[in-house]
């Protein structure tokens, strides 16, 4: 789904927990970005937390089961913002291969972000890019 | 600069980092109740512990901006360990290099932003 909310462009899909999705999923919404007026630098960094955003939650939001990734991106204010949210298990507590490393690739990569727990359950990292 | 500053700095840029991860994990809770997962701030790229803490005890650890969330036993050797607490240590940055980009960058010190 993807289309302007009164002036706001938008995009909206989801995506089945399958790691051959991840590519898709990361050429949508960083074209949405160059669409908008994202740089080259900055397309590159969606793409490398968007990577980082969906790998986390393909590996670890439905251990041993398929689930469904939602991803969405805007355009307000002269930000970017991308939102890639589940409802799967959460952070589980211990050893979790990958995760830490995904989410210091995605500090790195936006200007702000949030990880949200979503209620019952789930993750929603909330990320944006500074587009001026 | 030998080997050593380059590793203890390296250590601890990547312990800022993971620092924001969590001020991002503690900024994006819904509730204040329960235990909320953080991840390990010991700044070894290998280490993808996460750790349980109420908010209210992750708050103790952010009273200060040389100080850091670890898993049992994942302390640097720029770190002296403060506090044990069984499900994690709280370190503090005791080598000079390593304390002072810890509290230049500290997001709850003098420069941050307001939260």
């Amino acid at each position: 789904m993807s289309g302007p909310v009164g002036i706001v462009p938008y995009i909206a899909f989801d995506m089945a927990t399958d790691a051959g999705n991840v590519g898709e999923a990361r050429r949508t919404v960083a074209s949405f970005a160059a669409e908008n007026g994202a740089s080259t630098e900055i397309v590159e960094r969606v793409r490398q937390a968007l990577t980082e955003a969906l790998n986390n939650a393909v590996i670890h939001a439905f251990p041993g089961r398929a689930g469904n990734v939602h991803v969405a991106a805007d355009v307000e204010d002269g930000d970017l913002e991308v939102v890639v949210s589940d409802d799967g298990t959460g952070f589980l507590p211990g050893e979790t291969p990958g995760f830490g490393l995904g989410l210091l690739v995605i500090e790195r990569s936006c200007d702000v972000f949030l990880v949200r727990n979503r209620v019952p359950h789930g993750v929603e990292v909330w990320m944006r890019f500074w587009l001026e | 600069v030998n080997a050593d500053d380059t590793r203890t700095e390296r250590i601890a840029r990547n312990e800022v980092s993971l620092r924001r991860v969590n001020e991002a994990i503690e900024s994006g809770r819904q509730t204040r109740e329960g235990l909320v997962p953080f991840v390990c701030e010991c700044g070894v790229l290998g280490c993808n512990d996460v750790i349980e803490l109420t908010l209210e005890e992750y708050e103790q650890v952010r009273s200060r901006g040389v100080r850091f969330l670890v898993a049992p036993g994942h302390q640097s050797e720029a770190d002296e360990v403060v506090e044990t607490r069984g499900r994690y240590d709280i370190v503090e940055k005791a080598e000079a290099r390593a304390a002072a980009i810890a509290e230049r960058t500290d997001p709850r010190g003098p420069g941050a932003p307001e939260r």
